[in-house]
C-alpha cells in the first residue's frame, strides 16, 4: 500500500503500465490480456495498437513508446496520461488506484460469501450487519455447520 | 426515528397479529412468531468474537428458521440482535450476505473505468437493515405501551433503557458491523 512516487514500481514506464494491468482488472479475472486491450483501444478510441507493442512495453523491451500509444493506453485504463509518463505528482492518482484495488479485493470476498451461501438448502439469509468482513465469513460457515447438523444433512 | 415512522412500524406489528408477551421477553416473542408462521425457529449461539462487533444472522431452510446470536454479547444486546433478525423475518426480507464495499468518490480515475472494474452493485440491503432496525425497536416500545400491568420490575426497566441506548447507537452508526 506504500504507493509513494518514490515507489520503485513507478520508476519506469514498464512498472507503471504493469501496475495498471494489476489494478484495473476485468471483473472476475486476473488481468486484461494484451489482445483485450488492443481490441478495446481499436473499438473505443479508433486507434491502432498491436498486442505485441503493449507486450513490449510491459516486458521492458520497449522503454520509449510513442506518445499516441501511451495516451491510448492511459485512456483505456482510465488514468491521466501523465501517470504513465511519470510526470508530476503521482501520489494522488496512485492513492485512488489503491482505493480501487481495495474495493476490488472486498468484492472478491463478496464472491466467497455468495459461494458459502449458495448451499441449496438455504433460502434466505439476513445479517445484523451493514457489511460483512472476512471474519464474518467464518461465522457463516460455522453456522451452516450447525444448521446441517440440526437438519441431519450430513448423514 | 420520527413519530410517523414509529406509527408505521407499530401498524405493521398490529397487522402481523402476533401476541406480544408482557412483560416483554424476546425468547417468548420468538416462540409466538414461530407458532404464527407455522415454522420452527431455532436460536443458535455463535462465538462471534472474531468479528469486529457482535452480530446476528438469520438463515431459512425449507424446514426451519435459524437465528444465530453472539453468545458473548451482553444479554440486552443479544435480545436486540434476536429481535432485529426476527424483524428481517417478519418483513420477508430476502437478503444475501453483503460486504460493506462503499465505493470511494474518485476524482481522477475515469468513472467509466471504475464502473467497468467494479461491475454491478446492489443497494437494497441498506434499506432492509434500516427497516429491520426500525421494526425491532418498535417491538420493545410497543410491548411497553400495550402492557396492562404496571411497568416491569426495576431491573427490567434498566434493561429496557439499555436496549434503547444500544438500539439508538446501532441505528445511528451506519458503519456498524
Amino acid at each position: 500500500m506504500d504507493s509513494t512516487p518514490e515507489d520503485p514500481r513507478f520508476a519506469t514506464m514498464q512498472g507503471r503500465l504493469n501496475y495498471l494491468f494489476e489494478t484495473v482488472r476485468p471483473v472476475g479475472k486476473n488481468r486484461y490480456t494484451y489482445r483485450d486491450v488492443a481490441e478495446a483501444i481499436k473499438r473505443d478510441q479508433n486507434f491502432e495498437i498491436t498486442a505485441a507493442y503493449i507486450n513490449y512495453i510491459c516486458t521492458g523491451k520497449r522503454d520509449n513508446p510513442g506518445v499516441e500509444q501511451v495516451r491510448a493506453l492511459a485512456t483505456f485504463f482510465g488514468v491521466p496520461a501523465a501517470f504513465l509518463f511519470g510526470e508530476g505528482d503521482l501520489s494522488r492518482i496512485t492513492s485512488e488506484l489503491e482505493q480501487l484495488r481495495a474495493v476490488v479485493a472486498a468484492r472478491e470476498q463478496q464472491q466467497l460469501a455468495d459461494e458459502a451461501m449458495s448451499d441449496p438448502g438455504v433460502r434466505v439469509v439476513a445479517m445484523k450487519a451493514r457489511g460483512l468482513s472476512p471474519s464474518h465469513l467464518q461465522l457463516v460457515s460455522a453456522m451452516l455447520d450447525q444448521v446441517r447438523q440440526l437438519e441431519g444433512l450430513d448423514e | 426515528m420520527k413519530a410517523r415512522q414509529i406509527r408505521r412500524y407499530e401498524q405493521r406489528l398490529r397487522d402481523l397479529d402476533i401476541t406480544i408477551p408482557v412483560p416483554f421477553d424476546a425468547r417468548t416473542f420468538c416462540a409466538h412468531i414461530a407458532e404464527r408462521r407455522g415454522r420452527p425457529i431455532h436460536v443458535l449461539s455463535l462465538d462471534t468474537s472474531a468479528a469486529a462487533a457482535p452480530c446476528g444472522l438469520w438463515l431459512a431452510t425449507d424446514k426451519a428458521d435459524y437465528i444465530a446470536v453472539d453468545e458473548k454479547a451482553p444479554p440486552v444486546l443479544r435480545s436486540h440482535i434476536l429481535l432485529h433478525e426476527l424483524a428481517h423475518m417478519l418483513c420477508d426480507h430476502t437478503g444475501r450476505l453483503e460486504l460493506d464495499t462503499a465505493t470511494p468518490a474518485f476524482t481522477i480515475l475515469d468513472p467509466e473505468m471504475v464502473k467497468r472494474v467494479l461491475g454491478r452493485t446492489s443497494r437494497y440491503p441498506d434499506e432492509q437493515e434500516r427497516e429491520a432496525e426500525g421494526l425491532a425497536s418498535v417491538f420493545i416500545r410497543f410491548a411497553a405501551q400495550r402492557s396492562p400491568v404496571p411497568r416491569p420490575r426495576g431491573s427490567d426497566d434498566s434493561a429496557t433503557a439499555e436496549l434503547d441506548r444500544v438500539s439508538a447507537a446501532l441505528a445511528a452508526d451506519r458503519s456498524w458491523k
